[in-house]
């Protein structure tokens, strides 16, 4: 039997070059890991946004759309809440920002939650609710439809390196109609 | 007898070489998606911004009309003396909004205001700006926002003499019912002969807006009648 055996090993040069080959590939790996990381929780942060921002302007929208709004004096606005007359079943809605949590706070009958999502922020809401004089009192003081104007900075939290912000604004015009 | 052969080669340059970029090109795929992820998503905010500002432009107009059939009610008349009438100031053409929530003097009554614009020569008009209030609106020289807005209306005609001449009001409903109308940037009779009515009018609001110099738009299109 002849067995043809190898008793080279490894020198120190050819080592340190597969050290140093495996360590610019592990850089290289690593460092597209952490980039895809961060680029997924800003992604994630945007969607978070969208989310939050597409269901508070269809909650307002809704509300305002279905009930009538209180009006406020003109050097009232920009306001930070809107407030609705009771409806048919005597329920009190109103919708106002909360500046020390940064919530905006949907009541109604005493009962209140936010409806912005725990890792959402509202740094700015304004209202802008016109006319200022009531179309639907008894003698109408008014001939302008209800609407309301909503401006909203919506951001992450908590307030990272990643936190994003998202601003919208819309109109929404009542389709109350008494008269 | 038996031959062992070890093999003591290892692997060539060339070899490694194709292994790193076998990787790379994983890595680089896996890389274009996060990215064009992140893209996705940055094009998502901005059409949801864009969206909600058209919408605006819907809404405004929906306003006017709303606030036409209240000045109805209480039997206004309008500069010509007549009665007015549901689509007062709603005539056909290219429109920005005027007013609409800037309201700095008290005695604003808060109706909103269309202004013309000539498009597309003034198509610059129809740019957004951000104002000390961090509103999005057409008054320029403060901040571009990147947003331009254009509102067209046109009138939306329908055939009331289409069969055997007659014309009650349940036939036009019924045949504009059947989708048969037709648009027009004027006066429908002018447009499309005695026979067209205007049943109503059709609202159609742009929103232009780049993301990466690419342009992105988004369209929103009400039709907008005499009945609530």
């Amino acid at each position: 039997m002849i067995i043809i055996n190898n008793k080279k090993g490894f020198t120190l040069i050819e080592m340190l070059m597969a050290v140093a080959i495996f360590a610019v590939a592990s850089v290289i790996i690593m460092s597209t890991f952490v980039n895809a990381i961060n680029l997924e929780q800003q992604t994630a942060n945007y969607q978070k946004l969208q989310n939050d921002g597409r269901y508070i302007v269809e909650k307002i929208a809704k509300e305002v759309r279905g009930r009538e709004i209180i009006p406020i004096y003109p050097g009232q606005n920009p306001t930070s809440s809107i407030n609705f007359f009771p409806d048919e079943y005597d329920s009190i809605v109103s919708i106002y920002y909360d500046p020390n949590t940064k919530n905006l706070i949907y009541s109604q009958d005493g009962f209140a939650d936010s409806l912005n999502s725990p890792n959402v922020e509202i740094e700015e809401l304004k209202f802008f609710i016109l006319p200022s004089k009531d179309p639907f009192s008894n003698v109408p003081i008014s001939n302008v439809q209800p609407r309301a104007t909503i401006y909203m900075k919506l951001k992450n939290k908590p307030a990272g390196k990643y936190a994003k912000e998202l601003i919208i604004q819309t109109t929404i015009s009542s389709k109350f109609y008494k008269r | 007898m038996k031959k062992v052969l070890i093999n003591n080669q290892g692997q060539g340059l060339i070899e490694l070489i194709i292994a790193i970029a076998v990787i790379v090109v994983g890595l680089f795929a896996v890389w274009t998606l996060f990215m064009s992820n992140f893209n996705g998503e940055q094009e998502a905010k901005a059409r949801v911004i864009g969206a909600n500002l058209s919408r605006e432009g819907i809404e405004a107009v929906k306003n006017i009309r709303d606030s036409n059939w209240l000045h109805r009610d209480e039997n206004q008349l309008d500069e010509l003396n007549n009665l007015w009438a549901w689509d007062h100031s709603l005539v056909p053409g290219y429109y920005t909004i005027d007013e609409l929530f800037s309201s700095p003097n008290p005695d604003y009554d808060g109706l909103v205001k269309l202004k013309t614009i000539a498009f597309p020569a003034e198509a610059d008009k129809s740019k957004l700006y951000i104002n000390d209030l961090g509103f999005f609106v057409h008054e320029s020289g403060s901040r571009f926002s990147g947003y331009s807005r254009l509102i067209t209306i046109k009138n939306i005609c329908c055939n009331s003499n289409k069969d055997d001449g007659e014309t009650d009001e349940n036939k036009i409903r019924q045949q504009c019912a059947d989708q048969d109308f037709k648009l027009a940037d004027g006066g429908c009779d002018s447009a499309f002969g005695a026979d067209y009515t205007k049943i109503g009018i059709s609202v159609i609001c742009q929103v232009d807006w780049k993301v990466n110099e690419k342009p992105r738009k988004i369209v929103i299109e009400d039709q907008l009648f005499n009945w609530r």
